[in-house]
């Protein structure tokens, strides 16, 4: 137990957890609002809010633990009064504003800076609309008790019965009980002040009728031993036993510096024995009493919280994303050894049975624990689609549209650090489409649309990409209004009619396109549709869109499965190995000089199966010299890409390889077609395709 | 290593510590707390469509680092790279780099005021690339500033 304690992994701990119970509550308040009803989830709201108020209290984070108070109170009185009221988007409102106070805060925290966020003027509507609920004179004086009891307590020696308050209660027997309350010192360095706290409790309660004391768990909770040694160790008793009895107790435990005992009220002392009482006064009376900081945990709700998730918290570990990513890429680095080993040329002259089957074998397991260790970098896109439910509220309320959202496919999976990338882009996309795609109520009846405008939000997967599709019933791109703007933002490359639609929606994702006039306070700042298609981009994704005026738009963001380990065909151009991915190839063959065709613009193709597909060499595209230009001489491979099929002409190919992808440097130029690179077996370095870069 | 000089750059305000390198007939130098690593020539993978002092890339030690020849950026004519040709690898802004020097020389300390300011030239580009000349012993240094070093321009 030493001095410092080491709030790192706590703090972690702490944003995690309350991390995951903001998100819980947020939904199940969207969940209760769509209903329109509450019943059902007071008790969890209630549990939520417990839990965060006493886990914000342990980390010092006093205004959040505050409004988690305020809420819990408030939920504590719906608890006994269900139908209090049937005004809940009062309650809603208050509720999602506390979501999104929390929420800031940890974002604070995160980020290493201060929760220096003040709440009290949310507090303070809360604890009204409690008062107004009970039916209570909504005043601005507080609802708690004001703990000044403590102030007086501090009296240096021993008790004194001059104090006019004292009150005296008779027991069974006759005698007088009376109440008091004692703190004790330890000598500074003692070490385990919480154990030596427990044995004075312990012996304790031979003597007295009751006791309480503070800090209340004393051995369960490590933080108890730092209150102890700024505050002292506080017990409240009953006793009718002479005073001198109980002193005796008190000094008999080694190492006090200090023992102070006072008198106190019964009415004092029925505060502290309150079931409550360590919620309501503890923050303040301590507050009161001293002005260094406290560190107090109620462990009544971790215990509610336990029970509660035992069943999850049976079936799920909590690892950091850290130690995955470490995992996966020594997964790769064994995956090219492997390599290495299995296809070292020496031995595959030598071409032993045993060692084929053993090193079959070997290349199993390897790929099954990759199998595993990609899947756990897994996640299903549903918390980013319900994250999506929030901003359609508070956009519809706003901007007094009616807009539904339709999900689908939530359950689709993607690598985790990709959904970190996608999360914000897709925001940007729905709001676009609630500001300028939905149409007002009143201009849908106009033109005959169902009132209430539709979202579609789909995920599914496809190939080695999932597609993300933003589907909207609104009233589309117009074409002009593109072209005029781009036309101002001077982004246009040739005359407007030479511009196919394709072309016109695409003029959305350049940069500078959104001009000022099309400012609202969702969209339009500058951070326009160009920084969503950079972000999806940077993921190895694309973005598409496509319109129709009058009926709706549809965005369709395509990203990779994962990021990590692809399947690629090695091909050589010259001395350069590009890789391919398998997904893409359909074929390879060679052929004859004769049979390429060239049109009057020099462009080769050949003719499969009466299908004409377009020849690329890729030496000369990418200016690699000493390859092979002959056609006899080299291999035509045919890939398939989003536009169609094209064949790339290498010099020979030569092999399947699994291929750890790693991203170009930063320093290199982005080029078309080339997406990242893997290091073989070998340590040599190969280039990785991008079929529809190519295009 | 970084660390380590880091800590004896800081220490001492009025020094600056470059690793120095000879390109040609002409000492220059870098930074030390921007050096990462020294390596021998090694094979280079090129990459395609880049500028041409933009060699390619190469595997250090299972990370793809790229590389550039700085003679070439300098403008200066094209030269053989032979054993004792070195890639000097520095990292500013996140950017990591690999600069093919002729040839490692050694760890050189300035002091700050000591160094003269480079002349400004017209359109010289190397004068751009410089914070400063430095000299020891009758040999001048040709101080580089890191950012122009990472820079395409």
């Amino acid at each position: 137990m030493s001095e410092q304690f080491s709030l790192e992994p706590m703090v972690e701990m702490y944003l995690f957890e309350t991390g995951q119970l903001i998100d819980k509550l947020e939904q199940i308040i969207m969940n209760c609002e769509s209903k329109s009803q509450l019943s059902d989830d007071i008790d969890e709201i209630f549990r939520i809010m417990h839990t965060i108020k006493g886990n914000s209290m342990m980390m010092m984070y006093d205004e959040i633990a505050n409004l988690a108070h305020a809420i819990e109170d408030f939920f504590d009185f719906l608890k006994v009064s269900p139908d209090a009221t049937t005004e809940l988007n009062i309650i809603f409102d208050l509720l999602l504003e506390t979501v999104d106070f929390f929420k800031l805060e940890i974002i604070k925290i995160s980020n290493g800076d201060i929760a220096d966020g003040t709440c009290d003027v949310l507090v303070l509507r809360i604890k009204q609309h409690l008062r107004a609920l009970k039916g209570l004179d909504p005043g601005l004086e507080d609802t708690s008790k004001p703990m000044d009891g403590p102030n007086r307590f501090f009296i240096a020696a021993a008790h004194t019965k001059e104090s006019t308050d004292i009150a005296v209660t008779e027991n069974e027997r006759g005698d007088h009980a009376k109440y008091f309350m004692t703190s004790i010192h330890f000598d500074k360095g003692c070490e385990l002040e919480n154990v030596r706290a427990f044995s004075i409790i312990h012996g304790l309660k031979e003597i007295v009728e009751e006791e309480f004391h503070f800090p209340p768990d004393i051995i369960e909770n490590e933080a108890s031993v730092h209150v102890i040694r700024l505050n002292g160790f506080k017990v409240y008793y009953k006793t009718t036993e002479n005073e001198s009895v109980l002193q005796l107790h008190f000094h008999s435990i080694a190492f006090v510096t200090s023992i102070e005992t006072t008198e106190i009220t019964e009415e004092t002392y029925r505060q502290f024995s309150d079931a409550n009482w360590a919620e309501k006064t503890e923050v303040k009376a301590i507050e009161q009493e001293t002005s260094t900081r406290l560190v107090s945990k109620d462990r009544a709700p971790k215990k509610t919280v336990l029970q509660a998730d035992t069943q999850t918290a049976k079936n799920f570990i909590t690892v950091g994303l850290m130690k995955i990513n470490q995992l996966m890429d020594l997964v790769g680095e064994l995956v090219v050894s492997e390599s290495m080993v299995t296809r070292n040329p020496e031995l595959e002259k030598l071409q032993i049975d045993s060692f084929e089957k053993a090193s079959r074998q070997h290349r199993f397991i390897i790929k099954e624990i990759q199998d595993v260790v990609m899947s756990m970098r897994m996640v299903p896109l549903d918390l980013t689609f319900q994250k999506m439910n929030r901003l359609l509220r508070d956009m519809t309320k706003k901007t007094n549209k009616m807009v539904t959202l339709k999900i689908q496919g939530a359950q689709t999976e993607v690598d985790k650090n990709v959904i970190e990338q996608i999360s914000d882009p897709l925001m940007h996309i729905i709001r676009n489409a609630i500001d300028h795609g939905i149409e007002s109520p009143e201009e849908r009846k106009a033109t005959n649309k169902p009132l209430e405008g539709t979202i579609l939000l789909e995920a599914k997967q496809s190939g080695g990409s999932v597609y993300i599709i933003v589907k909207d019933d609104g009233r589309g791109i117009d074409r002009e209004r593109v072209l005029e703007k781009a036309s101002m933002a001077d982004l246009l490359y040739k005359p407007r009619e030479e511009y196919t639609d394709k072309e016109v929606f695409n003029l959305l994702f350049q940069p500078g396109f959104s001009t000022k006039e099309e400012v609202t306070e969702f969209s339009g700042r500058g951070v326009g549709m160009d920084v969503v298609m950079r972000n999806i981009e940077e993921v190895g994704g694309a973005v598409a869109v496509d319109s129709q005026f009058g009926i709706g738009s549809e965005f369709v963001i395509k990203i990779p499965l994962t990021l990590a380990i692809i399947e690629g065909m090695l091909v050589r151009v010259g001395n350069v190995i590009f890789s391919l991915p398998i997904t893409s190839i359909q074929e390879s063959m060679r052929i004859k000089s004769e049979q390429l065709i060239v049109d009057n613009a020099s462009k080769e193709m050949v003719m499969i199966r009466d299908e004409c597909i377009p020849v690329h060499r890729l030496n000369n595209r990418y200016s690699i010299e000493g390859a092979v230009s002959c056609i006899d001489d080299g291999v035509l491979v045919m890939i398939e890409n989003d536009h169609g099929k094209m064949m790339l002409f290498v010099d020979e190919m030569i092999g399947e390889q699994q291929l750890v992808v790693k991203r170009i440097p930063k320093y290199i130029q982005k080029v078309d077609g080339i997406s990242g690179c893997a290091l073989l077996g070998d340590g040599k370095i190969s280039l990785i395709i991008d079929p529809t870069g190519l295009s | 290593m970084k660390e380590e000089h880091e800590s004896v750059t800081k220490g001492v305000l009025d020094t600056l510590k470059v690793m120095t390198f000879y390109v040609g007939d002409s000492e220059y130098g870098i930074n030390i707390t921007d050096v990462r690593d020294i390596v021998r020539i090694q094979d280079i993978t090129y990459f395609p469509n880049q500028p041409q002092y933009i060699k390619g890339l190469i595997n250090l030690r299972g990370k793809i680092v790229p590389t550039m020849d700085i003679g070439l950026k300098f403008n200066m004519p094209e030269r053989a790279y032979d054993d004792r040709t070195c890639i000097v690898v520095i990292e500013k802004e996140e950017t990591v780099l690999g600069v093919i020097v002729d040839r490692i020389n050694e760890v050189k300390t300035f002091m700050i005021n000591n160094i003269s300011q480079s002349p400004k030239a017209e359109e010289g580009r190397v004068n751009d690339f410089l914070m400063g000349i430095g000299q020891q012993e009758g040999v001048h240094t040709l101080l580089l500033k890191t950012e122009k070093v990472i820079s395409h321009e």
